[in-house]
């Protein structure tokens, strides 16, 4: 099986960053007609990092994030997540996502749609799962038997949070997870994921619309603009963890809020 | 004292059994409404029309073996009961395998079609011709190919089954939400795994739709097949006693078809709602 993936780019494999992505550019559609959606980007995360992007829509920000998780091949450049083809990572089961859409399945109940993880592909990563632990960790321990269309729509959120972390991925990828929720729901859930990130050390790439979102979780955020998309900015976040609600208030977080809308 | 703690002991429980008995009352009382309000319309309306229909042939001395009045159809119908029990039952059975021989054939295909375009491409011509051909030209075909007996009955049941199972089915394994597709893409999910555990299941809904309708369908085929060369059947007895001018008769079997129809359709939203309960149509 792992011999038929290709071998990583070994250049890549060097760089000792966890998520590497060198000179990705990515069109759709065929060649004479293509419409380009991400040119030349390179980006690169440190393990147990969490970097958010952020960008105007359409300047190719999922399509990076569908890259970068190997779910999408790019036009051009290559993607290595910890030493390996995003292909390889995704067959021994390192990548975790969670999209607007909860995608919980409809006919399980909770705790079926998390334990579906070890049961998919259950050839490689973990066996067994701690169901339990996962739903107390996203307050949702009361909730295990319920079905997706008796929680509400925050709840879905946080059971889709639970099943990505459930197979204690290396890479988590989140696809502007909290987009459909609403203000106060949106807010505490960046907290939570907070909570759950700093205990379960993954590294994180986040995509999302929201600049305040963006400065509160990440010790990174990126800026995409222009079509096809390309990198505008790179700006660390130094505020310090663990942070908290209240922090948002904070001169430096409205600070980086406002030099970043700028970038926009 | 024993006596005054024991009706203290009672009195309650007197009192919960009366509660419970009222409560299944009640609930009772719910079946026979909920029964009562589903078999109002039909009942309503069906005799209204059988009503019109008794004037009609009354007022304007409309011959027998023209259109028989009402009182006679039912006369026939209770007269010879056990008659047309065991001709529906012999046409509700070559209906059932149909349905079950199509309903497997068009899931197979279908399957085969939802994961290759090159198929998909290559048998919706050879679908189209299967249902643009109508059954009536088929069936003395397949008597002709398969002989008088149950077989060319099934066959044909299958046939016009097939067509609007292959196509919902096709759309339903298709109908993944792409979010759902991409977590299971993102863990490598074999496509043997993501047929059986996301597409069969999304399909699920899209499958009934076609079910009930050829369900219906599978009668008509079972019919007409009879029609053209059968000893047994309601197609059987309704041609014969077509040819017998004995309307009666033909009116009785299309009665008996009709409660198959309302027997089968049923039995087919039943099935649906215990195992579609997910579904958003079912959900409280």
């Amino acid at each position: 099986m792992t011999a038929l993936l290709p071998p990583p780019d070994p250049a890549l494999a060097r760089t000792g960053a966890l998520l590497a992505i060198r000179g990705v550019s990515h069109a759709y559609g065929p060649a004479p007609r293509s419409v380009s959606a991400l040119a030349g980007i390179d980006l690169a995360l440190r393990s147990g990092e969490f970097v958010s992007i952020i960008g105007p829509t359409g300047c190719g920000k999922s399509t990076l994030l569908r890259i970068a998780g190997g779910l999408l091949p790019p036009t051009l450049g290559a993607v290595s997540i910890d030493g390996a083809a995003p292909d390889e990572a995704r067959l021994h089961k390192r990548i975790g996502s969670v999209f607007q859409d909860p995608a919980l399945l409809p006919w399980l109940n909770v705790r079926g749609n998390i334990e579906l993880m070890a049961r998919v592909n259950r050839r490689h990563g973990p066996r067994t799962i701690d169901t339990d632990a996962l739903l107390t960790s996203v307050g949702l321990s009361d909730a295990a038997e319920m079905r997706p269309h008796q929680l509400s729509g925050g709840m879905r959120q946080r059971a889709a949070l639970a099943r990505a972390f459930a197979l204690e991925p290396a890479l988590l990828l989140m696809d502007e997870p909290f987009a459909a929720l609403d203000e106060i729901t949106r807010e505490a859930m960046r907290y939570e994921l907070l909570r759950i990130w700093e205990r379960r050390q993954a590294t994180v790439l986040f995509v999302t619309h929201s600049v305040r979102e963006a400065v509160a979780l990440s010790d990174r955020v990126i800026v995409l603009a222009g079509t096809p998309g390309q990198l505008r900015a790179d700006v660390p976040i130094d505020l310090p963890r663990p942070r908290r609600h209240e922090d948002e208030r904070s001169l430096p977080f409205l600070d980086l809020v406002d030099r970043l809308r700028a970038l926009l | 004292m024993s006596t005054a703690r024991g009706e203290q002991v009672r009195a309650p429980v007197a009192r919960r059994q009366a509660r419970e008995l009222a409560r299944s009352l009640v609930a009772a009382y719910r079946v026979v409404r909920r029964v009562a309000a589903s078999l109002l319309p039909p009942v309503t309306l069906g005799g209204l029309v059988l009503l019109l229909w008794d004037a009609w042939v009354r007022l304007r001395d409309v011959p027998i073996w023209l259109v028989p009045p009402p009182g006679l159809v039912l006369e026939r119908l209770l007269e010879r009961w056990q008659f047309f029990l065991e001709q529906g039952y012999v046409t509700l059975g070559e209906a059932l395998v149909g349905l079950l021989i199509g309903t497997l054939g068009a899931l197979l295909l279908a399957v085969a079609m939802a994961h290759s375009r090159f198929l998909e491409r290559g048998l919706y011509p050879l679908a189209i011709m299967l249902k643009v051909t109508p059954v009536v030209v088929w069936a003395p075909l397949f008597v002709l190919w398969f002989g008088f007996g149950t077989m060319p009955k099934v066959f044909i049941a299958a046939l016009i089954a097939f067509f609007p199972m292959l196509v919902n089915t096709v759309t339903g394994l298709r109908a993944v939400p792409p979010d759902a597709h991409a977590v299971f893409r993102s863990i490598h999910a074999s496509t043997a795994e993501v047929l059986w555990r996301l597409r069969l299941p999304f399909a699920l809904p899209y499958l009934f739709a076609a079910l009930r309708v050829s369900a219906l369908l599978c009668v008509i085929g079972a019919v007409v097949a009879e029609w053209s060369g059968a000893d047994r059947g309601i197609g059987h007895v309704i041609a014969v006693a077509n040819s017998n001018l004995d309307t009666a008769t033909v009116f009785a079997g299309i009665i008996t078809l009709t409660f198959i129809g309302a027997i089968l359709n049923a039995a087919i939203l039943l099935l649906e709602r215990r195992i579609l309960s997910w579904h958003d149509a079912y959900l409280p």
